[in-house]
């Protein structure tokens, strides 16, 4: 060490000897004189941009450079972060500096490594927002509708990611809305937002984390920091003509980690559909599923009107008002407490022509025409209250519902005469669900209680009185009045132990249930301004009491990704039946056994399949065992004779999931078979275009098989997206039309293709292009009608142009094209054009809607036996003016 | 010894390691490291931070700080806002989310570095099994000899400059535009904030790939808050037994191992000893 330390020391010595070494010292100072420490000071040869030595100043702000080239000039150049630069070019020899340096603030060069739009955390997909907003982009629902991989249900508003539908959504990691998750697409700003979040095999119930997979997905929308611990106010005000159109909002949003907030109302006539905002979007995977148990089954119906599948705002004639109240509330012990409630008013009048097609079996045809004319009044009001603790110590879950629904329809037809119905259509329903886990030891107790109680009194009045005779032995009549009042009260109950044996998740369910029905009907006949009431058999009065006692057994086998789901349900079904007014009873026991197995295992690194198979026994409803007639609108009786309806539904479904986050493409492809039987079947009887339906026992099938799935491609760098969805479906049904057995066949193929183009600055792109075809064959032994075919094809192209960053120009173009085997076919084009213009707290929208003054639109469905075209009215052109003011 | 411990234990210091929020400015680093030096395939990437504040740094690992905060608001949302839970026990299952992220970020960079550049001291903190042990040294500065070429990174002309130092021959490039003399790790004195720095044999790899990027570094380290001061030697002893045997490192920390044949016999776990390649060595 010491040898070489000499040897370096002679060399340097022998070095200073063969050339001149200058040495350049100096002091660098603030201009108070105080020395500044840490400088950089570096020589520079004239004539050169390189660094040959330099020094560094210490806490004297002194420093030295030894320098040993022969060059004339040099330059000394001094820098430091938060003062001047200064150089000075001086003579090549030692000598000594001095600079002064002012304060100066220094602008740090900053290069940040881009953040993907689309990121992979185990089984979390992250999309940055910001990547996939665009200028239109109001709320959060816009831009979660654009991401790759994602899809939104245009009508419902159901989110399904990747083929499956989201169980949970959060918002910053709180479920404030439950189902009706509409809510917050709708109200929650885009610019609020930082992430969307999709979490694959989500569990909500922490307890079972990491027990229990769960097989849906859930989303979780991340705020931006900006957008927490305040309340956001946001309004919207529309006027516009002709007719008279307003467009108003008010919202109110406060997201904090303890609570939340999401109020609005809203109000317009210009063709916003509000109540879907209030769907309950279920993500029901398994068949059978008894959510669905409690809606409204309407017995009464004034024939409902099928909805175009045109944008709302050319149909709809409305005039809505929607108030909704959102509130969370997180207490301590990971407990919370939930208000929802909303109000609905709705009234819709709707204008159209409609031309059905009967086709009978031996190949007779009934045709008619019907001239509408109908006004909707919904008065809807729910709430609930739910509380619920959700720790890895136990869960518990309490839900208190009310649903009231006042809503009443009326209508006049014109088919050939005049026919007016007026059908009072309420609904009221309370519920209370309980649900809680608790550990016992090494295992998991679970109860469940589930009450609820709904009420539908229905009221249809049809005037003049039709089906004489029937009613009034072939003699006119005023007026026929239907009743039908259905009373049903349900409570499920059960226990479950979960325990897990070696890598085997067993769960053990014993429950009951019991349902009771009533249903009441009669129909009473005026003439003269008074009500009869008319015999016995037009009366109803009918008790169903429905006890279900089972037992369940899951078996989960899992490893890694891999996961065997066996399901062993037994069901003992007993349904007694009370007819007061025929005064008889029924008892039937059944004993179903109802398996299913589910079988998710990983086959590459992205890939991941899924087969499933399900056996469902169920019976039927208290509206199929009426034995006195029924009126469900001005041309349809019903007689059912007392049958008790049992189904048997197989389902076998087999799925493939591909998910590329990284390179943006995400693709599933599913294959569903079903098979049910029935053991009922209604024969309908045509004498013009009355329909009489009665009830007999045969077996019959219904079979589908269906492929669908859909594709998307996200091209990171170009901001394109791309996405596919396609589906075909063959359904089998057996039918008995005229005391005659016939088979439908039909064919449904729909294909989709969806395209965001983002890549310049000045402008966007939207596509849409939807082709849809319908083939229905009946089938009798000897006969086959000629087949029926529809097609309808649907483009949307929606340009914006981005004339400043703050004003967009945007068209709307929409194309339908129908046309079927028979000659029947339609064109129509709609296009708006608008102009936005962004303010510092305000947004000014002119759109001209409808420009082309396009005044009618015509759609033709297909069903098994029927068919109809239809032309509805459209908002002429109409022009509106919108303010959006945030506050 | 008894002595030895009590002086120990009065040396659990209470650590502010990051005042961050008065960072002034920070960069990124991509750090590539080969685990075994004879074989080429053993490299590890990390991402690295440097934070510059007023005379002094710190140097960590930005996806092992990351792992740990997302971990802590993990348990945090376990135990009702407390960091930890009942009995100090954080049990994490082996299919849970924490657990899988827990073992995206095993292997990176425990070890903070603080360098206080006023007084020359460094002080380094590191983390074996669950305990925060920290030495303090003092700081050389390389002898760097500067050299003509130059390259761009991040839009940065940068200059080499060459040096021996810790036992390893490294070229490093600095950007005199950013007249920092910091760089990643221990490297420091150039004029201008040095964007790159390699080893003659590319086993240590420090490549900028952020500037000023201050807004992910705002979190403080919530596990290195309290430290246990020890020496150097002993320090760096630690650290080759991680790396080498982390098995012996847990037992040694207390923790008891079964190993359980196909039979379900009890039998002696196998220590396997793996390759140490310290960036340091002259330690």
């Amino acid at each position: 060490m010491i040898k070489s330390f000499l040897v370096v020391f002679l060399l340097t010595l022998f070095s200073t000897n063969l050339f001149a070494q200058n040495k350049i010292t100096g002091t660098v100072l603030k201009k108070s004189n105080e020395p500044i420490e840490d400088a950089s000071v570096v020589l520079i040869e004239n004539n050169n941009t390189q660094i040959s030595a330099f020094a560094i100043t210490d806490s004297k702000g002194f420093f030295e450079i030894m320098y040993d080239e022969e060059i004339d000039s040099i330059t000394i150049k001094v820098s430091i972060i938060g003062y001047e630069t200064k150089s000075q070019t001086v003579l090549n020899k030692t000598q000594s500096l001095q600079f002064i340096l002012g304060e100066q603030t220094t602008v740090l060069p900053t290069v940040l490594v881009k953040e993907p739009p689309i990121t992979q955390q185990g089984d979390t997909t992250n999309y940055l927002v910001k990547n996939f907003t665009d200028k239109q982009d109001r709320v959060i629902g816009d831009v979660i509708a654009k991401l790759p991989g994602v899809e939104i249900d245009e009508n419902s508003g159901q989110i399904k990611f990747n083929g499956k539908p989201v169980s949970h959504y959060y918002i910053d990691g709180l479920d404030l809305l439950e189902k009706k998750y509409n809510i917050a697409n709708r109200n929650i700003p885009a610019d609020m937002v930082d992430q969307v979040q999709l979490l694959d095999n989500h569990q909500d119930i922490r307890l079972f984390d990491s027990l229990i997979k769960g097989n849906e997905p859930a989303l979780n929308i991340k705020l931006k920091k900006k957008a927490r611990n305040k309340l956001i106010g946001k309004a919207k005000a529309g006027a516009g003509a002709t007719p008279f159109l307003w467009d108003n909002e008010l919202t109110g949003l406060q997201f904090n980690p303890a609570f939340q907030l999401i109020t609005s109302y809203k109000n317009n006539n210009a063709g916003s559909l509000l109540a879907n905002e209030l769907s309950d979007n279920y993500s029901i995977q398994k068949v059978g599923d008894n959510r669905d148990k409690n809606i409204k089954e309407e017995i009464l119906n004034k024939l409902n009107t099928q909805q175009p599948n045109i944008s709302t705002k050319r149909y709809l004639f409305n005039n809505t008002h929607l108030f909704n109240f959102n509130i969370l509330k997180v207490l301590p012990n990971k407990a919370q407490l939930k208000f929802n409630m909303s109000y609905l008013n709705d009234n819709v009048s709707n204008e159209n022509a409609l031309q059905s097609t009967y086709i009978l079996p031996n190949g007779q045809q009934i045709n008619f025409e019907e001239k509408r004319n109908s006004f909707i009044n919904t008065n809807k009001v729910e709430g609930n209250i739910i509380y619920n603790v959700n720790s890895k110590k136990v869960y518990l879950k309490n839900t208190i519902k009310v649903k009231l629904d006042f809503t009443k329809e009326s209508g006049v037809i014109v088919n050939p005469t005049l026919v007016v119905q007026n059908l009072q259509n309420p609904f009221y329903e309370y519920s209370n669900d309980f649900l809680g886990h608790f550990p016992v030891r090494k295992k998991i107790v679970s109860f469940s209680s589930k009450i609820n109680f709904n009420r539908m009194p229905q009221q249809l009045n049809v005037a003049p009185g039709q089906f004489k005779d029937v009613f009034n032995q072939s003699t006119d009549y005023e007026q026929l009045s239907q009743k039908a009042v259905l009373n049903n009260f349900n409570t499920d109950n059960n226990i479950s132990f979960i325990s897990k044996i070696g890598k085997h998740l067993q769960q053990f369910k014993i429950g009951a249930e019991y349902i009771h029905k009533n249903l009441q009907t009669n129909i009473g006949k005026w003439y003269n301004q008074n009500e009869y009431q008319l015999g016995d058999s037009f009366k109803n009065n009918i008790n169903w009491n429905n006890i279900r006692l089972y037992a369940e057994n899951e078996t989960t086998i899992g490893k890694g990704k891999r996961q065997l789901v066996i399901g062993l349900p037994i069901e003992l079904n007993m349904l007694h039946t009370e007819n007061i007014i025929e005064k008889y009873k029924t008892k039937s026991n059944n004993l179903f056994f109802n398996p299913n197995i589910d079988f998710s295992f990983p086959i590459a690194e992205n890939i991941t399949g899924d087969i499933a198979y399900t056996l469902q026994n169920s019976i039927g409803n208290i509206s199929n065992i009426s034995s006195g007639l029924i009126l469900n609108n001005y041309r349809s009786i019903n007689k059912n004779d007392s049958l008790i309806p049992i189904q048997k539904l197989q389902s076998l479904n087999a799925s493939l999931y591909y998910k590329n986050s990284i390179k943006g493409i995400f693709s599933n492809l599913s294959l569903s078979a079903s098979q049910t039987k029935r053991n009922i079947i209604f024969n309908q009887v045509f004498d013009g275009f009355f329909i009489k339906s009665v009830g007999s026992y045969l077996n019959n099938y219904q079979k589908s098989l269906m492929l669908s799935g859909n594709t998307s491609k996200y091209f990171i760098e170009s901001k394109i997206n791309l996405a596919l969805n396609y589906s075909y479906n063959i359904l089998q049904s057996e039918l008995l039309q005229q005391n005659q057995n016939v088979k439908s066949n039909s064919q449904i193929i729909s294909l989709g293709f969806k395209s965001n183009l983002n890549m310049l600055s000045y402008a966007s792109f939207e596509t849409n292009t939807k082709y849809d075809f319908f083939k229905n064959e009946i089938k009798q032994p000897t006969i086959t009608s000629m087949p029926s075919a529809t097609n309808r094809l649907q483009q949307f192209l929606r340009l914006y142009f981005y004339l400043s960053k703050k004003s967009t120009l945007y068209f709307n173009n929409e194309l339908y094209k129908v046309w079927d085997n028979k000659n029947n076919k339609g064109n129509y084009f709609f296009g708006d054009v608008g102009f936005k213009q962004k303010f510092k707290k305000t947004e000014v929208e002119i759109e001209w809607a409808n420009f082309t003054n396009s005044k009618t639109y015509v759609t033709i469905n297909n069903s098994e036996n029927l068919k109809q075209i239809n032309t509805y009215n459209i908002r002429p052109t109409n022009l509106i003016i919108k303010f959006y003011f945030n506050f | 010894m008894k002595i030895f411990i009590a002086i120990t234990t009065l040396l659990l210091i209470n650590v502010n390691l990051f005042a961050s929020d008065t960072a002034t400015y920070a960069c990124k680093y991509k750090f590539i490291k080969q685990k075994d030096s004879t074989n080429l395939n053993s490299k590890l990437e990390d991402i690295m931070v440097l934070t510059i504040n007023k005379n002094s740094t710190v140097y960590f690992s930005y996806l092992k700080q990351y792992s740990y905060r997302k971990i802590d608001a993990e348990i945090e949302k376990e135990n009702n806002g407390s960091a930890t839970s009942a009995g100090g026990v954080i049990t994490m299952s082996a299919n849970s989310e924490n657990f899988k992220e827990y073992q995206k970020y095993a292997g990176r960079e425990t070890e903070v570095l603080k360098i206080d550049f006023a007084k020359k001291i460094i002080s380094a903190y590191n983390k074996f099994v669950e305990d925060n042990y920290f030495y303090l040294d003092s700081l050389a500065t390389p002898k760097w000899q500067i050299e003509n070429e130059t390259i761009t990174i991040l839009n940065q002309q940068c200059q080499k400059a060459t040096t021996f130092f810790k036992g390893r021959n490294y070229t490093a490039w600095f950007a005199n535009a950013i007249p920092y003399k910091y760089g990643p790790w221990l490297f420091n004195g150039l004029p201008g904030l040095i964007l790159k720095v390699e080893d003659d044999k590319k086993q240590f790899v420090f490549e900028c790939v952020e500037l000023n990027c201050s807004r992910d570094v705002t979190n403080v380290f919530k596990d290195y808050k309290v430290c246990k001061k020890i020496s150097k030697q002993k320090m760096k002893g630690m650290e080759k037994l991680e790396a080498q045997d982390p098995l012996a490192m847990m037992m040694q920390a207390g923790k008891t191992f079964t190993s359980i044949n196909a039979n379900g016999e009890s039998v002696p776990i196998k220590h396997k000893i793996r390759p140490y390649n310290p960036i340091d060595l002259t330690q």
